[in-house]
């Protein structure tokens, strides 16, 4: 053992770097073999769990699938074709755009918002700091009923306080009409969905140097100017995540529409995933519902796709 | 691009098989197929070959000693169903029953004391959210259960996809169907006329009034017959200001709100909404077009809730004695007029459904046996508990839900037992009630296989009506679209 492990520097000593090579060629692939032997289960695990639906959804989107009556029948890219031009199909985009803006928009800010107060030093912030994930670490279900009761237009604590306030003259119907039924759900998740966005922004305010807001200060500069000179270029890459982040959860969104609005009063609230869900569930279209959930999947891949781009772009600044 | 590939038989087995070939990977569907529960026995067809022994007298001129025998092997496929005792019998595992929630503290009260009176385990789950979706997917999954609530808008549709089995040849079923009303029967068969299932409860959708307010109003009761008159004393209490919202209405998007409801008030103007055949017939119906333009008026002028068409219960309720005239499920009758929960106890009346024909929509739960069960015989026991008798005879379960909370059944001695009489005319009419249940009748388009999905859409279509996101002759003619697009998808 002892002459072998002795003997390989030798050949090399000896003026034969190619067989050197080639050995650390060997220890190399066998070190690779191992290490991928070593994560083989958990690929497996990963294989069954999310390529394997991925895929099994993928191919009932190209079939026409009637369970009730157990027939499957090839037809391509028909479901696509299919729903691509329907009204309900282009009006449920419509919606998902405007409520992912609306989340996106409202709870980076707000998320951004809550990181720089809970990045300042004052009495009981490790206790603020704690309470602020709850909402985050709440189910969405369980959001959802929270913000119904608080919207209901008999009883809600919104009438109740806006009411006391003198600020509406009478109780007012929140989920009665349609668009104001869908900004309010995505109000309520801007209120479940800041939290982690302010998580994320929080680590980002951490790492940035303070030696930076002492220069600055020196130099006469304000909090306007810091804000935006330091803290803001700082946190770019922390807030394209937490942009990605938001905009998969705005998109994805349906157990506060499901809670909620049931895509109602009529279809008013009916976003890709409700509609993708009534199709596959409710009629029984598995392909066409397969279909609509996967534009959704492919809308979201094509963004992550951007974002990650913009977010390698400003790593390297 | 899209070719059209020639239909044919799924199975869940095929399921996973074309999954995994479409990977290609051998693993991954070998760990799949040891996943996989077996295929169920019962619906497999199975070649056997039959020895067939034919004596054949030969007619030929010569003499011969004795007749031929001639041996032939006949190979032919037959479907062979085991009897129970063709099958070797679980008696071990717990029967599973999946219900929706409803009082689930009584249901297990009912489930122990089956469990007792037959030394049984049952597990007992209750499925929130979508029920029917829930069970259908469940069954697609090829889970197993023994005994499933359902309406019965789903019987033709479970049946013929192999979920549910029909109980029509149970020793019983004769004795069953002799304590039935005649109705209960016709609307828990199928349309082959097979007894399917046991019911768990009936209603129908009722119509009444706050005596205090009409009082307070100066409305005369005895002017409630058509909806001509009620629209006009609920804009006259909304102008007096007796009532914010006059009419409490149950217009959610769900089965047991918007379809149900509408229904019923397509019956009391007499409305016919599809032929014998399913086909619709609505669109030439002016009964049709005059309910939901009457839904509208209601919705416009505000003398309903502005959130009658979300989620919940659309406000306080009736409880808050705020309304002046409501409608929906006869047993919820019960809950407004009791004291504890309704501020409109004892003021609640009720009334023949205003309309033309004063009819009424009528509907029947069903407990279903499950194809996929663990022992017929002791699933027949559970189900022949809650929706027939105990062990002892009696109507345990039926009377339980009748006595506590006012649901009706179709067993004749349950509804005509003197103490279930009692019970009920302490919190409605019961003379009006009678004569509303006479006057009701189900949806034969119930035993369509599509009309679940129908109804759905429906829904959405007539909400987006009522909010003005479409007209009228829209509404029509995407009804009628859609009810012929999915008779020819399940034809």
């Amino acid at each position: 053992m002892a002459d072998e492990e002795g003997s390989r520097p030798l050949s090399g000593i000896r003026g034969k770097p190619a067989g050197k090579e080639k050995w650390l060629e060997y220890e190399e692939r066998r070190e690779a073999l191992y290490a991928f032997l070593l994560i083989l289960p958990a690929l497996i695990i990963v294989f069954l769990v999310i390529a394997y639906p991925l895929l099994y959804s993928l191919w009932i989107s190209v079939n026409n699938v009637d369970f009730v009556r157990q027939r499957w029948t090839f037809v391509g890219l028909k479901n696509y074709l299919d729903i691509l031009p329907k009204p309900e199909f282009q009006m449920a985009g419509v919606r998902t755009v405007y409520y992912t803006v609306l989340s996106v928009v409202g709870s980076v800010g707000v998320g951004l918002l809550m990181a720089l107060v809970l990045n300042e030093s004052f009495k009981g912030r490790n206790v603020m700091r704690s309470l602020v994930l709850v909402p985050w670490a709440t189910s969405g279900v369980v959001i959802g009923i929270i913000w119904r009761w608080i919207y209901d237009g008999e009883t809600g604590v919104l009438n109740g306080v806006l009411y006391a306030l003198g600020i509406i003259p009478d109780y007012v119907p929140w989920m009665s009409e349609g668009v104001r039924a869908l900004t309010l759900t995505a109000v309520a998740h801007i209120w479940a969905a800041a939290p982690g966005s302010s998580l994320l922004l929080l680590a980002g305010l951490q790492a940035i140097p303070p030696s930076l807001y002492n220069a600055a200060k020196i130099d006469g500069a304000g909090a306007w100017q810091r804000f935006w000179r330091i803290t803001l270029p700082w946190l770019r890459p922390m807030l394209l995540l937490a942009v990605i982040l938001s905009t998969i959860g705005g998109l994805m969104t349906f157990d506060l529409i499901y809670v909620m609005t049931r895509g109602g009063p009529g279809s008013a609230t009916t976003v890709f995933s409700w509609l993708g869900y009534t199709t596959t569930y409710q009629f029984f279209r598995f392909g066409e519902g397969t279909a609509i959930l996967y534009v959704l999947t492919i809308a979201c891949l094509i963004l992550a796709y951007f974002y990650g781009k913009l977010l390698s772009r400003e790593q390297m600044y | 691009m899209s070719g059209q590939g020639k239909a044919q038989g799924l199975t869940r087995r095929d399921f996973l098989r074309a999954g995994a070939g479409a990977m290609g990977l051998g693993v991954t569907a070998a760990l799949l197929q040891a996943c996989a529960q077996p295929a169920a026995a019962p619906a497999t067809p199975q070649v056997i070959k039959e020895v067939v022994t034919q004596v054949v007298e030969k007619q030929v001129t010569q003499v011969v000693e004795k007749p031929v025998e001639v041996t032939k092997v006949v190979e032919q496929t037959v479907e062979v169903t085991p009897t129970p005792a063709a099958v070797a019998r679980d008696t071990t595992s717990p029967l599973k029953l999946l219900g929706w929630p409803y009082h689930e503290e009584v249901v297990k009260e009912n489930v122990e004391i089956f469990m007792k009176q037959y030394n049984e385990k049952v597990e007992y789950q209750m499925i929130p959210g979508d029920y029917h979706p829930v069970i259908e997917t469940k069954f697609i999954g090829g889970e197993k259960a023994d005994v499933v609530y359902s309406e019965e808008d789903h019987l033709q549709r479970w049946y013929k996809a192999g979920w549910i089995i029909p109980i029509e040849d149970m020793i019983e079923a004769k004795q069953i169907k002799d304590e039935l009303y005649p109705a209960g029967v016709e609307t828990m068969s199928n349309v082959e006329g097979e007894l399917m299932g046991l019911p768990y409860y009936s209603a129908f959708i009722v119509f009444f009034y706050n005596q205090a307010l009409l009082e307070k109003g100066g409305i005369d009761t005895s002017q409630l017959d058509t909806w001509d008159q009620i629209l006009e004393h609920c804009r006259k209490l909304k102008k007096d200001g007796i009532c914010k919202y006059p009419y409490l209405p149950s217009w959610a998007r769900v089965w047991y709100g918007l379809d149900w409801s509408i229904w019923a008030d397509w019956f009391a103007e007499g409305a016919n909404i599809f032929d014998k055949d399913f086909n619709p017939t609505f669109q030439d119906e002016p009964a049709f077009q005059k309910v939901l333009e009457r839904y509208k008026t209601l919705f416009d002028e505000k003398l309903v809730p502005e959130d009658a068409l979300a989620p919940g219960e659309g406000s306080l309720g009736w409880a808050s004695g705020e309304f002046a005239f409501g409608s929906t499920h006869s047993y919820v009758m019960k809950d407004n007029n009791d004291p504890a929960t309704s501020k409109a106890a004892g003021m609640t009346k009720n009334i023949l459904m205003p309309g033309a024909k004063h009819e009424s929509f009528r509907w029947v739960a069903q407990y279903f046996l499950c194809k996929n069960n663990t022992d017929t015989e002791r699933a027949w026991n559970l189900m022949k508990f809650m929706g027939w008798k105990d062990k002892e005879g009696k109507y345990l379960v039926s009377k339980k839900w009748a006595l506590n909370f006012g649901l009706g059944t179709p067993w004749k001695a349950v509804m005509e037992d003197p103490e279930v009489v009692a019970s009920w005319s302490k919190w409605c009419d019961m003379d009006v009630m009678n004569k509303q249940g006479e006057l009701t009748r189900s949806r034969p388009v119930d035993k369509a296989l599509w009309y679940p999905e129908w109804g759905f859409f429906m829904m959405e279509q007539v909400q987006n009506y009522i909010q003005g996101s479409q007209s009228l002759s829209d509404l029509v003619k995407a009804l009628k679209e859609k009810a012929e697009q999915l008779k020819a998808q399940y034809a």
